[in-house]
């Protein structure tokens, strides 16, 4: 199979990682634990050549790294905020030609990849301009495309789910298209099928960064490589997902862990509780309100609760998160209140004392002290 | 014209070698966090770092980190590091490997 795309440098401040990756570097990791035999194309300046390698030929990854004047390097504050990339302006790079049976063609910033294949599954990664798959040349006698909501709506530039991926379908000469959406799961549409859609699944944490190419990767190998049906590739994609945002673990396992489905609540609601004290306060609650928006558009009431003297609304509320930089009483009290109503609480901290934790744990509250996890978790709850 | 005729003072060589390393695994029979493992450079064309138990069962070799390279030149070069599991669950090894002073 070849994988070709971008590898890239990605850093993340909390929690702090450092990986040199990319879509096409973290999809050819993940499939050596499904298939042999990867080729993995990439741009990368030349000085950057011998870093690359022992990356990935020691896994059995066959590389082939095409010339760049510089390389790209994303930085997250969190899992979940918008990247910093660099350089600006970006380096450019030109088209490279790839031939091969089943070939994974991720957009890249800083070229383009040519694809002449069997198979091809294409994602364009650009929520900004996703081009078509044969805009730049690219011909597969079988294609699937793979996206998320944002670049489908981008593409489609029509708010309806279905009648957006049927337009992808049918502009790309597509054979099914498959609509990321985080939380929600994934939907399927196969020419001449109905909508079909797999479920996220239940993970333990949400390292989020990278859990797309992952599903990327592995919907390519089971509707490509093997040939299962679109719907059936797609739920062991996001299966595999879920592994990799608890764990980071690559290459992927097979089979991938026997999960739970998640579903996000379609009725009530998220109450954000939090007290937008200083520039921290603040950047914390903006950045939830905005980052749930982004996971469950159009799914999630919110509001914020942000003085502690405010009455608790009623219901509809199903869940309450409580974002705290360190525990005060009033959030303890709220807290204890909204277990009593029923309604589930999340709880974001950065420090707490033992017996807090406690106490809250007693109160069957879910703690959490990584700010991506913790937003999923109040969706699901 | 101008400048010193005195060259300026050597500078230190650059120290390119990591200090830490992170790194994920799958779980193995018996690795407990807490646990050391041999840090090794392995390979002929291609070098590479590969972490093993103490007695010689490989846990995996390092990939996707971006220093990597520097890593391997270090290790070639007799500098010291050490791992730990600092994470075990039933299914995944969380290590950290150290540069030794």
């Amino acid at each position: 199979m070849i994988v070709a795309g971008g590898v890239y440098l990605e850093t993340c401040s909390t929690p702090a990682s450092s990986l040199l990756m990319g879509s096409a570097g973290r999809a050819a990791l993940a499939l050596v634990g499904l298939t042999d035999r990867i080729r993995l194309h990439a741009f990368q300046p030349h000085e950057r050549a011998l870093e690359v390698y022992p990356n990935f030929e020691p896994l059995g990854i066959e590389v082939m790294l095409h010339p760049s004047p510089a390389r790209i390097a994303f930085h997250y504050l969190y899992p979940l905020a918008r990247p910093r990339i660099s350089p600006v302006p970006l380096p450019e790079s030109g088209t490279v030609e790839v031939t091969g049976k089943t070939v994974l063609r991720f957009g890249c910033l800083e070229g383009d990849f040519r694809v002449n294949a069997v198979r091809a599954v294409y994602d364009p990664q650009s929520a900004v301009a996703p081009s078509p798959f044969g805009q730049n040349g690219s011909r597969a006698e079988r294609l699937a495309i793979v996206l998320n909501r944002a670049e489908l709506r981008e593409t489609a530039r029509q708010a309806e789910l279905e009648s957006a991926a049927r337009f992808v379908l049918e502009r790309d000469g597509a054979e099914v298209v498959v609509v990321k959406s985080g939380p929600v799961g994934a939907y399927i549409l196969a020419r001449g099928e109905p909508m079909q859609h797999v479920p996220a699944f239940e993970s333990r944490a949400v390292h989020k960064v990278g859990s797309g190419d992952i599903f990327s990767a592995a919907f390519t190998y089971y509707w490509a490589s093997l040939d299962m049906p679109a719907a059936e590739a797609a739920k062991l994609a996001s299966l595999h997902a879920a592994d990799y945002v608890e764990s980071r673990l690559l290459p992927l396992q097979t089979p991938p862990s026997d999960r739970s489905p998640m579903q996000v609540r379609s009725a009530g609601g998220v109450l954000v509780w939090a007290s937008p004290v200083g520039a921290s306060g603040r950047w914390i609650h903006d950045e939830a309100m905005s980052a749930l928006r982004d996971i469950a558009p159009g799914s999630l009431s919110l509001l914020t609760l942000a003085e502690a003297g405010q009455p608790a609304p009623e219901t509809p509320f199903h869940t309450v998160l409580i974002l705290a930089q360190a525990l005060e009483a009033n959030a303890m009290a709220y807290a204890s209140k909204a277990r009593a109503r029923g309604q589930a609480v999340v709880v974001y901290l950065e420090t707490a004392s033992d017996q807090q934790c406690r106490s809250l744990e007693a109160l069957g509250c879910i703690m959490e002290a990584d700010l991506a996890t913790a937003l999923y978790r109040a969706t699901w709850a | 014209m101008g400048g010193s005729s005195d060259p300026p003072p050597p500078r230190p060589p650059e120290d390119r070698c990591p200090w830490r390393v992170e790194a994920v695994f799958p779980a193995i029979d018996g690795l407990v966090e807490g646990a050391p493992l041999v840090v090794l450079l392995k390979g002929v064309s291609t070098l590479h770092v590969s972490l093993a138990t103490k007695s010689g069962v490989q846990v995996g070799i390092l990939a996707g980190v971006p220093n990597l390279q520097q890593l391997i030149e270090c290790l070639r070069d007799g500098v010291q590091y050490a791992a730990v599991i600092t994470k075990a669950d039933t299914s995944t090894v969380f290590c950290t490997i150290t540069r030794q002073a």
